[in-house]
């Protein structure tokens, strides 16, 4: 059977740091995120669609949606059973194999930064641990062997990251 | 020799697999999360809750400011722990993440029974005893080598 287009009713979204609940729409021309509290309407383009991971997104089945421009979109609340329909709607629609991201549970706080686009992913081995979407960084200043990183603040969030500071060894400077 | 080996930083895990992830409220809503058992502070970076082992964490401190609270973790890392040289470190040519700063409001919205910041102080709280834990446990297993 051909889907024409997904379509659930309590997504979150993660912006700045608060999973925001909206509606999620999939369609062969796009991806739509109406966020529930604002009103306000995210739109990907098909086209723009670089690559979409499954990831675990404290405790419920998110997606991981990276565009061609360097965009991180984070999409969760999916069911465990939902998994095999949307890798088939992503792979029919879009042309996009959807694979599995694991994420980096060992407790390290040492590790590799990557960019990838607009985003920092700190990599344990060859998982990731996180990833910070550059948008998010209001300020950055790098010291002796260290680069601070300054975050916009989300008054939604019940805790907020402000700050955060890598230790980076003197043969990478 | 033997002397350097044992100098080499135990490196702790926190979890095999995301089953052994404590699927608690506090971890689902992305605030700071203590784990007892697996000797873990779970700690909320953009949507993914981050493990960090406590043997990780070198120190902590909280303030309060205005309307805010204030929980700063400091790990960790290479040239910064006098008398323990980089050698001391599995990895020292990585990254470490050094600091991480969270900031949470004393204000109560109404109908809540406390306010979102006592999650900073039941993580303070709780990472101090861990720590404390761990450190006493370690004492204990180095003087049963020696």
């Amino acid at each position: 059977m051909k889907m024409d287009f997904l379509e659930y009713s309590d997504i979150l979204s993660e912006i700045k740091g608060c999973m925001t609940p909206g509606k999620l729409k999939m369609t062969d021309q796009n991806i739509v995120f109406k966020n529930s509290k604002t009103g306000k309407v995210e739109q990907i383009q098909a086209n723009e669609l670089e690559d979409v991971f499954f990831q675990n997104f404290a405790g419920s089945l998110g997606l991981r949606v990276f565009l061609k421009n360097g965009t991180l979109y984070r999409f969760a609340g999916f069911k465990e059973s939902e998994k095999e329909k949307l890798a088939k709607y992503f792979s029919s629609t879009y042309k996009i194999t959807a694979l599995e991201k694991e994420l980096s549970l060992k407790g390290w706080n040492w590790g590799t930064a990557k960019f990838n686009g607009s985003a920092l992913s700190f990599n344990v081995g060859e998982k990731s641990a996180f990833e910070i979407p550059l948008n998010y960084v209001s300020q950055c200043t790098s010291g002796k062997n260290e680069i601070t990183i300054e975050f916009h603040q989300n008054d939604d969030a019940p805790v907020s990251l402000m700050e955060m500071r890598f230790f980076i060894p003197s043969n990478e400077l | 020799g033997a002397k350097d080996v044992e100098k080499v930083r135990k490196n702790n895990v926190s979890y095999k697999n995301a089953n052994q992830m404590p699927r608690d409220s506090e971890v689902k809503e992305l605030k700071l999360y203590v784990d007892q058992k697996y000797e873990t502070v779970i700690l909320p970076i953009y949507g993914i809750p981050v493990p960090f082992h406590i043997s990780t964490v070198k120190n902590i401190s909280q303030s309060v400011e205005g309307d805010y609270t204030y929980l700063r973790i400091n790990f960790f890392h290479p040239g910064a722990t006098m008398g323990k040289s980089d050698g001391s470190y599995q990895q020292p040519e990585a990254t470490f993440v050094k600091e991480l700063t969270y900031r949470s409001t004393n204000i109560k919205e109404p109908g809540e029974i406390s306010p979102p910041s006592s999650n900073l102080n039941t993580a303070f709280r709780l990472i101090k005893e861990v720590q404390r834990k761990f450190k006493t446990r370690e004492a204990e297993e180095r003087e049963k080598e020696d």
